[in-house]
């Protein structure tokens, strides 16, 4: 693949993963709890995660971060966001090694989405700067592992329609 | 859906309630007296006992975030207005053991109960 039709891929990643957080920030969240949403620009980031490498990945999750910020959020939502996109990340990153084969892409997509949440709590408790703030951690972890799982549902659908276009199975050929 | 995805939901399940574990034991200690702690901006803002018997106070904290409005009540603590965007502070319950917290992040408010002088346990030995 050359270098411009990559560029193009990602840059599409980035704008759909947009318009998924914007969405997503139109739905109300019903819970009490602060910092439990649906993740929805979680999607993106497997399918990059499975379709193209690990540092295009991460560029896709910073680029979308910095400009998620811009588009509607404050500095200290950039702050949790930050802090959970990595720790999510990097999990999934480690899972994904580890697992190989043993571990579809649910079980990725649910780790990431409550180390999401981890993430946003160690910031929060960081700002606080108290750790009792954790104690929100197993009503998030369950909500994560609820909006995790449908993400894994749909990321494997998006990656199996991807790899009918003829264009993108050269592209994908890599993938997991 | 594989073997493995299921034992990492378990594994997350589990790893989730690390924190509460160690809080709990941490503060599941009989105390003599308790007091309320609330931090603004992670500064001791003020530390008040709390008393079965005591009225009903209310009163107003306000730092260049925002205002909560907090109220002890039979040794309960309880926000009951803040001006900031989600109120999820005022719909939390209220708090009375210690290690219970009440949290306000965008006014960085934290409020805490705590007990203090541990009740001696050889107390009834001659």
């Amino acid at each position: 693949m050359t270098k411009t039709r990559k560029m193009i891929f990602l840059s599409l990643l980035v704008s759909q993963a947009l318009v998924l957080h914007l969405i997503e920030s139109m739905i109300p969240v019903p819970f009490i709890t602060p910092g439990a949403k649906l993740g929805l620009a979680n999607i993106v980031t497997v399918v990059s995660l499975y379709s193209f490498g690990e540092i295009e990945t991460l560029f896709v999750i910073i680029v979308r971060l910095i400009l998620s910020s811009m588009f509607g959020g404050s500095i200290s939502s950039l702050m949790y966001s930050t802090a959970g996109a990595l720790f999510s990340f990097f999990i999934m990153l480690f899972i994904k090694r580890l697992g190989r084969d043993k571990v579809s892409l649910i079980g990725v997509s649910t780790a990431g989405s409550v180390f999401y949440n981890i993430g946003q709590i160690t910031m929060a408790a960081l700002i606080v700067q108290n750790v009792n703030i954790s104690l929100y951690l197993p009503i998030l972890t369950m909500s994560g592992i609820g909006t995790g799982f449908f993400v894994g549902v749909t990321s494997k659908y998006v990656l199996n329609h991807l790899n009918k276009i003829n264009s993108t199975t050269k592209l994908f050929d890599s993938k997991g | 859906m594989k073997k493995w995805d299921l034992i990492i939901i378990i594994a997350l399940i589990i790893v989730s309630f690390i924190p509460e574990t160690v809080i709990f034991i941490n503060t599941h200690n009989k105390y003599k007296s308790f007091y309320v702690e609330i931090y603004s901006k992670g500064k001791l803002y003020k530390k008040l006992p709390l008393n079965k018997n005591a009225k009903k106070i209310t009163f107003t904290i306000h730092n260049e975030l925002g205002t909560n409005v907090i109220e002890i009540d039979k040794a309960k603590v309880k926000i009951i207005d803040a001006d900031c965007p989600d109120k999820i502070c005022v719909k939390a319950h209220a708090i009375s053991k210690p290690g219970e917290v009440l949290i306000c992040l965008p006014h960085k408010l934290v409020i805490k109960i705590i007990g203090e002088g541990k009740q001696e346990t050889d107390e009834l030995s001659y």
